[in-house]
């Protein structure tokens, strides 16, 4: 299956002190068992990852309660 | 307004890929292994689809014929050199007692199904097995849907049960899978960004997509596997 | 829970039984539906009702003597619903239908003498499961004395059409001189019925016997009979009888127990209770005829069946009237969620099992004590022992329930300079958090009246218990009756009902009492005049009168008036805390408060921190008891509900007061507290719906402070970082200013980055 792409309206940041802008990178998500391989804004050189707001309360959230089973 | 059955619909379709089901092969895997013996075993995957089940009992050792109504599924698990045939479940083109084995994945909820039971219960040899997985709700309402899909007519395990030894079959396994219907679900929503996205994909209507969201919501849809086997006539 | 407690749990509720009518039918037709059907103004659903239990209703409809009439509940409350003029206007407006069914023949054969009512009967119910029948008859045509009714009661057309039917399935008809006892020895069967509403040959019935009174069964093998001299009603026991027959005759011939797993008739007999005090009686519409209803009349007079149901709990709880069903079909949705098969580890928390308050409300209105509390209190014990209860569930009262246990704001002592205590005061968690000036007070009050007062800063647990965690909750139990015990184990006070519940249950040592009852014995001031106040019970206090009368009696010293408010004492309805229903479900808590705040226009009171705060959440005025006893310390009976950092914050500063009474420091800060935070009010309430604490906030921001990774906008330098806190990653979006940080974002998600690279 292909990867999901997401990425924020605004692109825009850089990662201290690493210096680099982000860009979009391949990212593991794993919530109760289950793992999803999105791309995701990342620093190329220290790999920390962006969990922009809309992703985390829009499809994350949704995600958590599904499989939550609420 | 598109009324395709959800499982030809363009979304699903280019997500599940050959195997029209959620949990794909595993759950097939899982169901063969409880069905028993195999080898040489005549075998009926009733609602087979493009065949990939036909593929994995004859892998089995078993002798696979697939019956479908969608013409064109037929044609392309014919080109692959399956057994096949367009027939109805519920009026099956096969004599009396003649089966070891009928499979049936997440295709009963689509059809008469008491009626297909009776059918399968009457094609299988006293003592054969049957091998049933589908939507079943965890929800208190059935809900409302919109489309013609799985969830529509799936009722609660307790009633499922009662239906299956109600056509004559004693049930050896339950088992419960909803994990598998989830991680499609969450791997949809996250393609599609909400299950209201995902249905909206589906149906082309953001009206539709919305009443598909409440009835899920509503029924809770879950998993079911179950195996038995044909009570023998006292 | 197993399948036998799933019988157990059903059988309590009584809302799939049938009603009185029902259950007075002697061929069980629901004529609820079916009256509702006709007040509905929808005669061919009506007849769809009486098609799907009676036998020829064409005929059956015209001539039914409607015996459910005696057994009607409306019956004292302006009379009987007219279900007999209902069917004949129902039969008259609307056509039989279509062809019968007519199943492949079965091998063996069944012989009907006499062509009554109830051999009509017969007839037609084992003609529809494909025996053949044949009806032997005298005269010219079948029917009996039907054929010499009236023709405004049974026009002869319909007659035979009905009859033209019945031949359509394998039934025929044998036209006799004579019904007599050669007659039917020369025509054997393989089963045999005699209709005694015909003209038989009175040798032959007096040959027959009398026949078992519930099958119908002669002692002859085989032989049954049916519309015996006697009968109640000379038509409709006539068929009901036959249909008795018919059944047996079926299970004789697939040589089947006549009796076995085989439901008889009711009589009226049932156990749904439906309560009538709230219904006005309206008097029967009489034709204006004086014979048969017209169109107009017949809605009228079918909207006056009560359409009797239970639903006693449904209908005074939001939660349950929420999810559309009633306890019998809920309890089978707890079975389908818990037990029954092996699971693939899938995470069922249920929103439904855990949106139950467990106030006990049901159990207390259920004629049958069916209890949702129990049910789903259970159900979550399961899903937490068999670890199917996801983290987030109850995620956010366990977190309180251990930070007001933990180091920050737990404090137990003797009064200062005191050896012992006489008794310990416990004002509970959410008190403390909410009210903590009012809680010095009630100390300070509890230290008059016994000089030798402990105080006592705790969870008493009843969130590990509510969300199912037994082992939790017995942990707690066990620290809590430690520290009991290392007090000298003085006598427990507590202010909050739940904690005395708590307490009574589960650590009865403590010999638990409420406050309440402590200040009722003292003297009190009254008040300045206020108008009437409504208060409102927790729900807590369901079950002790003792505490709720203590109230009562303080708020009489006080000269305090109140209002009525209907769902009061044992009957008190939860505000939306209880159970954490707030916690899973904060849209249901809230149409839970709401509608309680909504049953009265006065300012609503209660002695309860969580109703105070979840009722004031609606906007409704609602004062706390302390607000009484305390005038010069009460807060405002409009004042928004305390916000989940400040109840924090309340409970550190509670502990600091009472410490430094005992002349110690404030407690050691953590390192992040010191951590400056502003924001606006917006900011504000997105951290509250988000349940985002200030200490929270702190912490992620720490990270910044001591050279932690962040992002910075490339733009206008705004910043954002992140940590994983416990179960959750926090988000902050800031800006530094002077001295600190603004907070312009926060958010928070469970899902972790595997390798945790943030």
């Amino acid at each position: 299956m292909s990867s999901l792409t997401f990425e924020p309206k605004d692109m825009n940041w850089v990662c201290e002190p690493c210096g680099e802008a982000l860009e979009l990178g391949r990212v593991e998500l794993t919530y109760l068992g289950n793992s999803f391989h999105v791309e995701l804004p990342v620093c190329a050189k220290c790999g920390a990852v962006y969990i922009y707001e809309e992703l985390a309360m829009g499809r994350i959230f949704e995600v958590e309660q599904l499989l939550e089973d609420k | 307004m598109r009324t395709n059955e959800l499982y030809a619909s363009p979304p699903v379709r280019k997500f599940l890929g050959p195997a029209l089901r959620p949990g794909g092969e595993r759950l097939t895997r899982l169901m063969l292994e409880l069905a028993g013996p195999l080898q040489g075993a005549l075998a009926l995957d009733a609602g087979c689809g493009c065949g990939a089940s036909l593929a994995l009992l004859r892998e089995h050792g078993a002798r696979a014929v697939g019956l479908d109504l969608n013409a064109s599924f037929l044609r392309e698990a014919g080109d692959k050199g399956a057994r096949v045939a367009q027939a109805d479940l519920a009026d099956l083109p096969l004599p009396d007692a003649c089966l070891d084995l009928v499979l049936c994945e997440c295709v009963w909820n689509l059809t008469d199904k008491e009626r297909v039971l009776a059918e399968f219960r009457r094609v299988l040899r006293p003592g054969g097995t049957l091998a049933l997985a589908d939507i079943y709700a965890r929800g208190c309402r059935s809900g409302d849907w919109p489309v013609r899909c799985c969830f529509a007519q799936a009722t609660d395990l307790q009633t499922v049960m009662e239906q299956v030894a109600g056509a004559g079959f004693e049930i050896d396994v339950v088992e419960e899978h909803t994990e598998l219907l989830k991680k499609t679900a969450a791997d949809f929503v996250f393609r599609h960004g909400s299950l209201h996205g995902f249905w909206q994909a589906v149906t082309g209507d953001p009206v539709l997509a919305q009443r598909a969201c409440d009835a899920s919501r509503v029924s809770k849809p879950g998993l079911f596997m179950l195996i038995g086997h044909a009570r023998k006539v006292t | 829970m197993d399948q036998k407690e799933l019988r157990k749990w059903e059988a309590k509720c009584i809302q799939e039984e049938p009603p009185k009518c029902k259950a007075g039918c002697p061929l069980g037709v629901d004529a609820r539906a079916f009256a509702q059907a006709m007040a509905k103004g929808d005669p061919l659903a009506a007849r769809a009702v009486l098609e799907k239990s009676m036998p020829l209703a064409a005929i059956t409809g015209r001539l039914c003597e409607a015996p459910c009439e005696e057994f009607c509940v409306r019956g004292d409350l302006g009379g009987a619903v007219a279900l007999g003029g209902l069917e004949r206007l129902c039969i008259r407006e609307t056509q039989p239908k279509g062809r019968l069914l007519r199943l492949p023949a079965r091998p063996r054969k069944v012989a009907v003498f006499g062509a009554g009512p109830s051999s009509l009967a017969v007839a037609f119910d084992l003609g529809k499961k494909g025996y053949p029948v044949t009806m032997y008859h005298v005269g010219e045509a079948p029917g009996g004395w039907l054929r010499e009714l009236p023709e405004a009661d049974l026009p002869t057309r319909v007659l035979d059409e009905e009859l033209s039917r019945l031949a359509s399935l394998h039934v025929t008809y044998v036209s006799v001189s004579v019904l007599d006892s050669a007659l039917v020895e020369a025509h054997p069967a393989d089963a045999v019925y005699v209709g005694q509403d015909d003209t038989l040959d009175s040798e032959l019935l007096a040959s027959l016997g009398s026949p078992d009174p519930e099958t119908f069964a002669l002692e002859r093998p085989g032989w049954f009979t049916g519309a015996l001299e006697g009968r109640p009603h000379r038509f409709i026991s006539a068929v009901s009888q036959g249909r008795e027959a018919a059944v047996s005759i079926d299970r004789y011939l697939q040589n089947a127990s006549l009796t076995s797993s085989r439901v008889f008739l009711r009589k009226g007999q049932t156990s749904l209770f439906t309560r009538t005090t709230d219904i006005a009686p309206v008097q029967r519409v009489v034709p204006a005829d004086g014979v048969a209803f017209t169109r107009e009349e017949g809605l009228l007079e079918a909207a006056r069946c009560i359409d009797c149901q239970c639903l006693e709990c449904v209908r005074h709880c939001v939660y349950l009237s929420e999810y559309g069903g009633y306890p019998k079909s809920y309890a089978r949705r707890v079975f389908n969620n818990s037990a029954i098969v092996k699971g693939g580890g899938v995470h069922q928390a249920n929103t439904f099992i855990n949106s139950c308050s467990l106030c006990g409300q049901c159990e207390t209105l259920c004629p049958n004590d069916f209890s949702m509390a129990d049910m789903c209190l259970d159900a979550r014990r399961l899903m937490v022992r068999d670890k199917r209860m996801p983290p987030s569930a109850h995620w956010f009262a366990l977190e309180e329930m251990r930070s007001a246990g933990s180091e920050q704001a737990a404090f137990i002592r003797h009064a200062p300079g005191a050896p012992d205590s006489a008794m310990l005061f416990f004002p509970g968690c959410q008190l403390s958090g909410i009210r903590p000036d009012q809680t010095l007070r009630l100390y300070d009050r509890l230290l008059e009246i016994e000089p030798r007062t402990g105080i006592w800063l705790d969870c008493c647990g009843a969130p590990a218990h509510w969300a199912g965690r037994e082992d939790e909750f017995a942990d707690m139990l066990g620290k809590l009756k430690e520290a009991f015990k290392a007090m000298g184990s003085p006598r427990v006070v507590t202010a909050c009902s739940t904690c005395l519940k708590m307490f009574r249950e589960h650590l009865p040592a403590f010999g638990a009492e409420s406050v309440w009852t402590l200040l009722a014995g003292e003297s009190l001031i009254p008040g300045e005049a206020r108008e009437a106040l409504a208060l409102s019970d927790p729900c807590t206090s369901r079950h002790d009168a003792a505490t709720r009368g203590a109230v009562h009696a303080l708020l009489e010293k006080l000269g305090q008036p109140l209002a009525p408010l209907a769902m009061s004492g044992e009957l008190t309805e939860c505000c939306g805390f209880g159970g954490l229903m707030d916690n899973a479900n904060p849209a249901l808590a809230r149409k839970v408060a709401e509608a309680r705040v909504a049953q009265s226009e006065a300012c609503f009171l209660t002695y309860c921190a969580m109703c105070r705060d979840q009722l004031a959440k609606t906007g409704k005025p609602v004062l706390h008891i302390l607000d009484l006893l305390f005038p010069d310390l009460a807060h405002g009976a409009s004042e928004p509900p305390v916000g989940i950092s400040a109840r924090r914050v309340n409970r550190r500063r509670l502990k600091d007061a009472l410490q430094g009474r005992h002349g110690s420091e404030g407690m050691p800060r953590q390192p992040f507290e010191d951590v400056s935070l502003v924001y606006s009010a917006e900011v504000a309430e997105l951290l509250e719906t988000r349940r985002i604490l200030e200490d929270d906030l702190r912490q992620v921001l720490h990270k910044v402070r001591n050279g932690g990774k962040c992002l910075v906008h490339g733009e206008d330098g705004r910043r954002i970082v992140a940590a994983e806190l416990g179960e959750v990653t926090y988000w902050v979006e800031f800006r530094d200013v002077k001295d600190g940080f603004e907070v312009l974002r926060a958010w928070s998600h469970r899902m972790r980055i595997a390798g945790g690279r943030i």
